[in-house]
This record gives structure tokens, sequence and C-alpha cells, in this order.
């Protein structure tokens, strides 16, 4: 599907799955462009190119065919889109929105998408941020910037619009993806997932 | 059974079905679960179980949960040593190992007891005023002393045992589960909010487990049914948590509440759930609080009042209701209140013999009286205890009439159960900032003015009935979950048949009177600290008469328990004493942590492989595959250089520097900071930020830049690229990278919003390949599509967009080490595959990967600066002789107006120099000083200033350094020397920085 | 820990965002016509009240905007959140009655543990 020449941070990590309690996946490759611009001007080029003008709310999300809008401040907006449609996607963007103060940026491999599902995704996210993640606080579509474990993320709970199959997705930085896989790992052992072992046994020199 | 001698045949919460074997001391014990290693050690008999902290004195069992103060042990050895046990709260599993603390050879022959027979000689401020002096003060004797006065020992290894942290938010958070606690949490779930209930013990019923259940009926059922009936309703809500093992031992600010929950403590090591923490933190955050954490009671202050055997009347009670355990068989009691009196019919019933009822009062309510009289209790009212006897356990005790010059009666008894009266437990009140208030009714203090969101409810608010507590708790959760935004009622009050005897026409004392003289008495107000009535009285003689100074003076309430039976009598002798109120005495103050909470579940699960994010390039494998030895650069790991088999770390640097100019090198740069910089203002900003002009720079075209903060100092540096005339692409270096988008992003929102500008952060996006080298023309050339390297029409500093394999590439002509460089960025997730083709096409050149340390070594060699490292906060663009990069002709930009202050503009500051020492084959220290004289004068020593950084240089062929020396710009060509430890100072030439140009105009 | 309520995310734990020092300190655009000393107070100098203090905070892990709060210090409570550019609310706070004294709850200070007779019992808001 995607091009072989790519690679994901958690390349060489694979689903870890406690059953029904809990699942740890990647959504590898999901494209990702940021979308600078005041929300009234941009609406009506992203209902034309991506299904919907963006969601109504702050920490909301709107999604339709597999095409999702994250508010992430007041004049940012995340687009989540299926891999490697978020090139021409952007191309697109800019061509509708010339003339409007806008900015659009190509984020897809700055940010890892993690998926968790299950009945205790929730707890297990609990555990690495001091966000509230529990679903009545955190509802489907909800998106909330926050802290988790010791870096920092985009927590969102994509709808089925989406086309996402998870219950919440974390958007973390490449460079601390691994260590975010293994730390879910971590929080997830006591409903049954396997631990794994962050990147590590480096030789360090810090004298000369 | 025989070897529990004094378990009760029935009656207890604890599973006689089972028994259970553990070790205390060498001596082998049994119990049955649901016993606390107090309970099994007092059924078999054995009170006394630690010394004290000062004197050795025998310690025994005074209370019967968090509030003893000193019956502390080791439990578990080597690394599962965990010192400091309180035996109270301590649960016993088969196999459990306990041991006594602070003793040598053993608890019963103890070399520590010396002290006790010196006990004169360690008064109140002792170690302040005799170990100052001597050879070396503190230091001399610190050892001894640690040794001699001591707790448990602390692990003999790293904590093998995993914790962990979770956050929790809730509507209302209920503390304690006693009747007020259930009722609050019952009343709160009951209107659908999400409820956590912390209870500090094994069980749910606080004070009801304490109760005769045959004399204690909630709605017609005995307390432990109706308990499980509310349990069993708030643990079926799906938004209910029930925690028991769990203590809140901090209250901290905006309702943020620290719990400890003990998880696996209680089972055995191998029936532990591998899956699950040892113990776990729970960071709550609750839009409401309610405090049902009960009252302690405390223990009266008389001449030899710590001998084992000794304990709380309330203490006793719950031995034999909660653990079917008689603490004792012939009981004296002694009393300042009603409650006592309440506790000595239970015992009696319960089948112990109370040698007496001693009541400090000398009016006693008629129906108690009768009631003594009907069970043959002998009665002294106005009379106390003045003394004690028994080594390891108390054997009797001297009665004498507290006024008048009655004679002294020597009562035989085994246990001495005292009721001084209860303190409401404010702790976590008092941590949240709420004010107390003295009551003296109560004789004590309680939850007066709230500042929190939070309620005290029950005895924790001086509330001691039970039908009051359990009303308080409902009402209590009612309101909370309505504060909370939900509409909630309170829990109806269950009908009660219970007989209780409370606290009244308390007679609070803060020392029994008695008739011996005051120097000769030895009341012990703190008992795991040893401090007695006699050092508080000290304390206030020598003027040390603030509570908190007293307090810290004489150690009282500063051990492990803080003070939770002592602080109270402590605040009243002083205000005894002083003859003032005790709203004036004050308290001193409660701070987290209610009790002591691990390390390990503080750290949680950050520890060892989880502890830190380990930041890796998409290069990161390639390079641990290809010896990279690494070195941390913020979160990031980046390789410091590559060693070849058989290479010393310095021996690669030298070969990665050659092969950087000679042939081909390459750099893994992903690291840098990378902003995109859009709007119409964009180049306005940039002129405003940065030191130098940007006015004129065409699309296509990339400039090297200074950031200063307003201060005028060097805060970063970086390359900044034109992509458009509104678009620009921003390098920072790496260290500074988050900090600077943050510094960017505050001008841009509050000092220039007109600039209608964008910042997007896309260090990450963008993986990194810095060539260098003659050869690297050919290398890029290979790699890219179609694409012309040339320098002469691809000139430096400047920037294409291209293609490698059909892979959108963005090649920039910038250079770090003044050799033909190009840098190559790709989509991060191309990062390892553009890598890996960079070295086959370099194959033919022998193309050498290199790091960081080569990365500085190369850079020194051109002169360039490292911001961090030639800079530390204090140095400007001109302290750098780089006035060229400040443009004068622009309008202000940050920092600009520091520059031409009085003391920035000043001639003789540190200047940044090159520096050659004189033998080409010496290398200096970086951080060394730099001298103008040959001899190191006698301190203190006029420096010029200190080595930046320092290499050998395999291309200058020598060593070479970067100065910052006073003055510098003028003194070049002079000599100086740089100082070293344990050797003459270096002379030194002072050059220019450059040093590639010095050797190619033959200067070196 | 606070809860900071960020004018754009609402309320979210402290851990998320940066404190960034006094607020409503207007960059000078006159620099060059100041002298050293009025320019070196503005670069060095900064209020540190006992009592309210206007100050900025930047939602770092959230939505990346900086704006202002006003805090009480003597108290250690926030007292109101808003977007930059605007002026500060008026907010009613438990001040101490004098520079050095105690506001009358909320320092946790020695002064303020204990009530004093006549003091009124309850809650503070």
């Amino acid at each position: 599907m995607s091009d072989a020449r790519r690679r994901s941070p958690l390349h060489g990590r694979s689903e870890i799955s406690s059953g029904e309690a809990a699942t740890v996946r990647e959504h590898a490759f999901l494209g990702k462009l940021v979308l600078r611009g005041a929300p009234g001007d941009i609406a009506p080029a992203l209902r034309e190119l991506t299904g919907t003008a963006g969601p109504e709310d702050a920490c909301r999300s709107a999604s339709s065919n597999g095409r999702s809008v994250l508010w992430i401040g007041p004049d940012e907006h995340w687009l989540v889109v299926p891999a490697e449609t978020e090139i021409e996607l952007a191309r697109d963007l800019d061509s509708r929105l010339a003339g409007v103060r806008h900015h659009v940026v190509d984020v897809t491999d700055y940010h890892v998408a993690i998926g968790l599902s299950g009945t205790k995704a929730w707890e297990v996210l609990a555990k690495l941020t001091p966000f509230d993640v529990h679903p009545k606080a955190f509802a489907v579509g909800a998106v909330a910037g926050t802290v988790i474990g010791r870096g920092q993320g985009v927590l969102w709970r994509p709808a089925e619009g989406s086309a996402l199959d998870s219950d919440y997705i974390v958007f973390i930085r490449s460079s601390m993806a691994d260590y975010l896989w293994c730390l879910l790992a971590e929080a997830g052992r006591q409903f049954g997932m396997t631990p794994e072992t962050p990147i590590g046994g480096e030789t360090w020199r810090l004298a000369r | 059974m025989t070897s529990q001698p004094f378990r009760l045949p029935q009656g207890g919460l604890v599973d006689r079905s089972r028994l259970v074997t553990f070790r205390f001391d060498g001596r082998e014990y049994t119990g049955h679960p649901g016993d606390t290693l107090a309970s099994a050690l007092i059924a078999g008999g054995t009170h006394m179980v630690a010394r004290s902290f000062k004197y050795h004195r025998p310690r025994g069992i005074l209370g019967a949960g968090v509030e003893d103060p000193a019956a502390l042990v080791e439990i578990g050895s080597g690394i599962h040593r965990d010192p400091n046990v309180r035996v109270t709260e301590a649960e016993i599993h088969d196999g459990l190992e306990a041991h006594a603390q602070n003793v040598w050879p053993s608890l019963t022959f103890d070399v520590g007891e010396a002290n006790d027979l010196l006990w004169r000689f360690f008064p109140a401020g002792f170690y302040y005023k005799t170990f100052m002096g001597g050879p070396r003060g503190w230091m001399t004797w610190e050892p001894f002393i640690r040794r001699a006065a001591g707790m448990g020992r602390a692990p003999d290894g790293p904590d093998p045992d995993p914790y962990e942290q979770t956050n929790r938010h809730c509507d209302v958070l209920v503390v304690g589960a006693g009747p007020a606690g259930l009722m609050a949490a019952l009343s709160a779930a009951r209107s659908g909010a999400r409820v956590i209930l912390a209870e500090e013990t094994a069980a749910l019923g606080g004070r009801l487990l304490s109760r005769d259940p045959a004399a204690t009926h909630l709605d017609d059922r005995a307390a432990p049914e109706w308990i499980g009936a509310v349990a069993a309703e708030l643990r079926s809500r799906e938004d209910v948590t029930v925690l028991t093992r769990t203590s809140a031992f901090g209250y901290y600010g905006e309702n943020f509440l620290g719990l400890w929950e003990r998880v696996g403590d209680h089972l055995p090591r191998h029936e532990r759930s591998p899956n699950l923490p040892r113990q776990r933190l729970w960071r709550v955050r609750a839009k409401q609080v309610v405090l049902a954490t009960g009252a302690i009671e405390r223990p009266l202050v008389f001449h030899e009042n710590d001998r084992p055997g000794i304990m709380l009347a309330s203490a006793a009670v719950t031995y034999v209701h909660r653990y079917g355990v008689l603490p004792g068989r012939n009981v004296l009691v002694f009393a300042n209140n009603d409650s006592g009196w309440g506790a000595a019919f239970d015992l009696a019933e319960s089948g112990a013999s109370i040698a007496a009822i001693v009541d400090v009062r000398r009016e006693i309510d008629g129906a108690l009286l009768s009631r003594a009289a009907a069970l043959g209790i002998a009665i002294h009212a106005g009379c106390g205890v003045v003394g004690t006897s028994g080594r390891f356990r108390v054997t009797g005790a001297k009665v004498q009439p507290v006024e008048g010059a009655g004679g002294v009666s020597d009562i035989a008894c085994d246990l001495v159960a005292v009721a001084g009266g209860w303190t409401p437990n404010t702790a976590l009140f008092a941590q949240s900032r709420g004010k107390l208030r003295w009551d003296d009714d109560l004789a004590a203090y309680r939850p007066g003015l709230s500042w929190q969101k939070e309620a005290s409810a029950g005895a924790s608010n001086g509330v001691f009935d039970l039908s009051g507590c359990l009303a308080a708790g409902a009402e209590a959760g009612a309101r909370a979950a309505d504060a909370a935004g939900f509409s909630a009622v309170p829990a109806p009050v269950p009908a009660l048949r219970a007989e209780e005897t409370l606290q009244r026409s308390i007679h609070f004392v803060a020392e029994v009177p008695s008739h011996r003289k005051p120097e000769d008495t030895r009341a012990w107000v703190d008992l795991q600290d040893d401090v007695t009535t006699k050092d508080l009285k000290l304390a206030l003689q020598e003027g040390m008469q603030s509570i908190e100074h007293a307090k810290r003076y004489t150690t009282t309430g500063m051990g492990t328990d803080q003070g939770k039976v002592a602080n109270l009598n402590a605040f009243r002798l002083v205000s005894d004493k002083l003859g003032r109120p005790m709203h004036e005495i004050g308290t001193t103050t409660s701070r987290q942590p209610w009790k002591p909470v691990t390390f390990g579940a503080l750290a949680g699960q950050h520890v060892g492989h989880h502890f830190h994010p380990r930041r890796g390039t998409p290069m990161h494998d390639w390079h641990r595959r290809h010896s990279a030895v690494f070195e941390p650069v913020g979160d990031w790991l980046r390789p410091r250089a590559f060693l070849k088999a058989g290479e010393s770390f310095e021996q690669a640097v030298q070969r990665e520097a050659r092969a950087a100019r000679e042939g081909v090198a390459v750099l893994d740069a992903t690291t840098l900071g990378k902003i995109d910089i859009q709007g119409k203002g964009a180049r306005e900003f940039l002129n405003r930020v940065y030191t130098s002009a940007w006015t004129k720079l065409a699309p296509g075209r990339c400039r090297y830049g200074f950031m200063l903060g307003e201060d005028g100092m060097v805060l970063d540096d970086g390359v900044t690229s034109c992509i458009a005339d509104d678009h620009f692409h921003m390098t920072t270096t790496t260290g500074g990278a988050a900090r600077i988008y943050q510094w960017l992003e505050d001008y841009a929102q509050t000092e220039w919003p007109d600039l209608e500008l964008y910042l997007t952060s896309v260090t990450e996006q963008w993986a990194v390949a810095s060539l260098s080298g003659r050869d690297s023309r050919a290398v890029v050339e290979e790699i890219c599509d179609d694409f012309d390297a040339d320098p002469a029409t691809f000139p430096f500093m400047s920037f294409r967009d291209t293609t490698i394999e059909g892979v959108p590439a963005r090649i920039f002509r910038i250079s770090f080490t003044g050799a033909l460089s190009y840098e190559i960025n790709v989509p991060a997730s191309y990062g390892l595959w553009l890598w890996e083709k960079i070295f086959e096409a370099g194959a033919r050149f022998g193309i050498t990967p290199y790091g960081t340390e080569t990365m500085h070594l190369l850079r020194a060699e051109k002169g360039f600066v490292i911001v961090g490292q030639d800079t530390d906060g204090t140095v400007t663009p001109h302290d750098l002789r780089m006035d060229w990069i400040v443009s004068d002709t622009k309008g202000d930009f940050i920092g600009k107006r520091s520059l031409s202050r009085s003391d920035t503009a000043r001639a003789d500051r540190k200047q940044l120099v090159g520096l050659l020492t004189e033998d080409p084959g010496l290398m200096l220290e970086e951080g060394a000083h730099v001298i103008a004289t040959e001899n190191e004068p006698a301190p203190p020593v006029p420096m010029l200033g200190h080595v930046t950084s320092s290499y050998l240089s395999p291309n200058i062929g020598r060593s070479i350094a970067l100065a910052l020396v006073a003055g510098g710009g003028d003194r070049m060509g002079d000599r100086l020397w740089v100082t070293r430890p344990g050797g003459a100072p270096i002379p030194v030439r002072v050059t220019e920085t450059d040093f590639l140009k010095l050797k190619e105009e033959g200067h070196v | 820990m606070f809860v900071i309520t960020c004018p754009y995310c609402g309320e979210r734990d402290q851990a998320e965002f940066v404190s960034g020092g006094q607020a409503h300190r207007t960059r000078p655009l006159n620099a060059h016509e100041m002298s050293d000393a009025d320019w070196g107070d503005w670069v060095f100098m900064r209020d540190n009240p006992k009592g309210i203090f206007a100050e900025r905070w930047f939602h770092s892990a959230g939505c990346r905007r900086w704006f202002n709060a006003l805090r009480n210090t003597a108290t250690d409570q926030f007292l109101a959140f808003y977007p930059m550019g605007e002026a500060p609310p008026a907010v009613e706070a438990v001040l101490p009655a004098t520079p050095a004294g105690e506001a009358p709850i909320g320092s946790g200070n020695d002064a303020v543990k204990v009530m004093r007779p006549g003091e009124s019992e309850g809650t503070t808001t």
C-alpha cells in the first residue's frame, strides 16, 4: 500500500493486545497537515476538500469519509487523512485558499499515531496523563493536547467518519513514539498486555 | 491455637479457619488472615517490639492503626527489606519475616540501652550544645550519633518491585470509610457522581469494626453485615471506585490529593500477581472532598508512661472486637474522660479483669459509677498513675491522688489502658490550608474555616456519636455531590441500636500531676523521638517559646509518625507552662505526607527503561549497528563518533575530521530545531528577532543569524532560508529548539500580532544528512535525480528543491565545518532510506559517518562558535568579535538597545579569541583559567578569562583552543598563560579564531 | 498542582503549561531614546507583589497560546484567566491587611493556621 522505502519509528513493533481489555496498535503513515487560519476563513475550503467544515467547538473534531479535522487551537486545525493523500490535499488547500490568510504544513512524519482500544483503554491512558480521559469526560470526537508520560501529545477520540477503528488515538512526536509505545505496554500490564523494552543499551561517552 | 494464648475463643473479623505462620525477631508466631502484625503478636503474648530512638527504651504497641508512634519494625531482608513498618498496620501472611530495628545485638539485650542510664545527660538540645565544638565540629560526631540513634536500615540494593502511578478525576473523593465516610460515599454515589472512596486499612467500616458487634445494630443488622451491604452497593456502581489499603497522604492545591495504595504488600511474594504493581500512587483531582478521617485517642502523660503494655484504651477495644485478641488479662484503665470507662466495661465484658479504673477527675457520672460497681471494678477517682513497673511489659502501676497528700497504692496489672481524650484527625484538613478552631468542650482542635472545596464529617469534625457520624456523613456526601453539579439527597441514616460511652466532661491535663520532683520525672510526650515533658520545659526556659521552635528544639512530633498522638499533649504543655490559651499557641504545620510513602510509589512506572524518553532519529538503528558512541543532547541521543574496530574514541574523531575535509563525511543533523514561518510580516519578524538584516534575502537563499535576549546576550543561532517572500524555514540549535519556538511564539502573539504570521515546528518532519568534504558534491549528484550541485551555480548559502528517486528533497548549501557541504532534507520516514543511499553512493569515496564530537572539532577549526559552549548567557555578538552579524542600519531588534548599555559596550569585556599553545602537542583543559603571568600568583588570582573549546586538530596539525579573554581583541599575538591543576601554567599565544585561515596564511 | 483555565481549551492541569512571569509589560518602542537606567529597569526588573499579580502563561502542551492570569500570591490562588490584549478583569481576593501581613486564610502560614476567638466559621467561598 504505502511506499516501502518509508519507515515508521515503530517499525518492528507489532500490535499488543490483551483481548477485550486493551489493544495498542499503530496507524502508520496516516496523513497529517497543520492548517492555520481563522475558522471562518477556512471553513468553505475545508468543506469542499474534506467533506466537513471542521468542528464548531474547541477541543472537538469533525470527520467525514476518512478525513478528519481536529481543533488544536483557536487558529489551528489538524487534518488527519488516509496515508499518502496529504500531499495532494495540501496542494489543493493552498490553491483553494489563495488570497486568504492561512498556512498549510505537512507534519505527517512529525507525529506518529498510536491507537488504543478496549474496555480498559481509558485506564491504560490514565496512567500516563493528568488529563481526564474517562469516556464520560472525554467523549467520542473530543481532542486534547496534553502531557503524556514525560512528553507532550495530542489525544483524540476518533468518530466513525474518521474510518479509524481505535477508541483513542495518541499523536506523539516520532522520536518519542517508541518510548510511549513501551510505556503504554507497561501501563496495560495490569490488563494482560506484555511488556516491551524501549530502545536503549547505547554506549554513552560523556567525558573527553 | 496454643501458640496464641491471648486469642479470644470467639469474635473478631479474622478468618479463624486458616492459620498463618510468620516470624518476628527469630521466633515463630501464628495468626489468622485479617490479623495485623500487632494483633498477632499480642495474641502470642508479645507487646515489646522495638527500642526507642534515643534512649533505646523498650517500646510496645500503643495503638491499633496508623497512630502508633513507635512500634516500628523491619519486614523482609536484603533488597526486599522494608524499614520502619508500623506493626499496627502491617498485615501478616505466610512466611512473613519481621525484625526488630535499631537494636544490637538483640531486642531484649541491646547495648544502646546504656543511653537510658545516662538520660540526665541527654536533655533537649543536647546534640546542638555538645557536638558543635571539637576539632571538626559536627562532622566528627555525626557518624557515631547516626549509628546510635537510628531507625530501620535501607534495603541492600535497588528495589526489584514494580510500582505505578495513575491519574483520576472524580466528582467526590471521600477519605476514610468509617460510618461517616461510608454514608458520604453512598449519598454521593446514588446521585450518579464519580466517587472515589479511599480507606487506609484493609477493611471498610472504620470505628464500627472496633465495636462489640452484639451491641451494635444498624437497620437490625450487625455492623459487619451492614458494612457489607453498603460496600456491595458501592462496588456495583460503575462510577464508584472503592480503594482499601489506600492512604490519602497529601492534600495539595486545588483539590489535588495523593493516594497511596498497597496493592500487594499483604500477600506473600509468590501469591502476588506479576501484572500488578506492589504499590500504586493515585493522583486524584476531585471536584469536592469529604474528609471522614476519624479521630485519634491521646495517651496520658505521666512518669514512666512509655512501657510496653501501656496502650490506648480505644486500641485495646479494637484488638478485642476487630481481631479477637485480648491485649491484657488484668487491665488498669486510666482516664480523664468518660470514654475510658466505656472501654473498661467493654474489656470487662470481653473477659478481662479490670484491676482498677483510675480517673484524674474527682466528679464522675453516677451511671458510670454504678455500672462499674455492678461489674465489681475498683474506682480511683481524683487519682493519677504516677509510675509503672515492669521491664519488657508493664507489671504494675503506682496510683496516687492528684491533690492532697494521699499515699501511693501499687496495683498489679499486665495492661494499662489510657484514655486521654479524642483528637479529631485534621491532618488533611490542615494540609488543605483550612483553619483550625480550638474547641474547649472538645479539648481539641477541629476544622473551623475551609479554604478548599472540602468538608469534614464525623469524628474528624468533632462528632463522636455513631448516629451523629452517620448523619453527618450522609449530609456531607450529598452536599458534595450537589456542589459538583449533581442532585443528591442524603442516604437515609440506618435505625440504630447501639450503646456508647462518649468522651464527656474531659479534664485535659498536659501532664498528670504527681508528687515527684520534676527533675526526677520521666513522662514521655513523644514515644518515637524520646521527648519528655522535661525536654519541653527546658526548651521553653531556653526561649523556644514559639511552638515551631519548641518542636524543632526537642524534636517533638518530628519522627516518622509526625506526632499523631503526641502533638496535642505537647501543645497543651506549652500552653500551660506559658499560661497562654491554646489558640495563641497554635499548632505545628501538618505537612504532606500524612505518613511515610515509599520512593518506589513516588517514582511509579517511570524507572529503568521507562525513566525518561530517549529520542532517536530515523537513522538511530543504523548508528547503533555502526558502533556509534552516543551523547545525550537534551533528550536526544546523538552519535558522538563512530568507532572502528580497535580504534579509540580520540582516534575515531581524528579520522572522521580528516575525512570531512579531504574526502566526504556525513553527519546526522536531524535533531536541529526547525520552524516553518509564514505570514505577511515574516520577513520583518526575522529582522526583529535576529541581529542581522533580512530585507534583501531572496527566495532560495539562506542566512546565518544570532538571536539575542533583551539583555543583548546571545541566545541561539542558526540558518534561516527564504522559501518565498512571506515564507521562511528557520533552524535552531538542537537543545534550544523547544525554548526558542516558545520564545518566538511569545513575540509573535503578544508583541507583534500585527505581523500576522504563523509559526509551526517542523523539527521532526525532516530527516537531515549533512555531507562535508571535497567529494560531497559527487555523492549529492549521484543520489539526486538529475541535479547539478556545482558550487559555482549552486552557491554557498542557498538551497534547491529536488527529488531523490522521486522523493521530494531540499538541499541546502550551508556548512558548519568550513568545507564544501550539502545538507539534504527528506521527509523523516525516508530518513533511513536516504542515509543508506548516501552510503551506497559514497562507498567509492570511502564515505565516513561522523558524530557530534567531530562536528565540534571541525567548526572550531573554522572558528565557528557553539552557543552554550563558547557563550554562557553573558556574551554579546561583539564579545564574540562578530560585529558583522549585527546590522546597524535596520530598525529595532531584540537586544539592540542593550548592546549600547555602558556595561555591554565596555572595551575590556571578555572577548572570544583563539589560543595556540607554544607546545603544539599540548591540549588545554576546557574551563581552565587564562592568566597574565607565568606563575600562578597567590589567591585571589587575577583571571583574564577561560578556555571555552579545546581540541587536537588533525587538519591544523596541532592543538587549538577558543577562549573568552578580557580585552582579547586587543591582545593579538600576546603571550598569556592557562592554569592547570598540579602543574605550571601553560604558555599560549593569542590569535584570531579561524584556524584554517591562519594555516592557509602560514601563521600556524 | 494548579488547575489552569486556558481561555481556549478550558480547565487543564498545570503540567500542560509554562509560566512566563509578569504580564502587561509592553516592549518599549522608543528604546533608543531611553536612558541606560530606564532600559535596564525594563529588562531586568520585575514586580513581586504579595497580593494580586498579573502573569503570563503558555499552554505549551495544548493550543500553544500565550494568555494572562491573575494570581493572588498571598494565597497562591488563581483569580482569573484572560486572553492577551485584554485588560485584567476586576476580581475579589483574600488579601493581607498590610503589605507585610498574612491573608486571613489560604497561605497555610503560622499566623493563620488557627482561628482567633470571634472569627466566623464555614467556608471562604
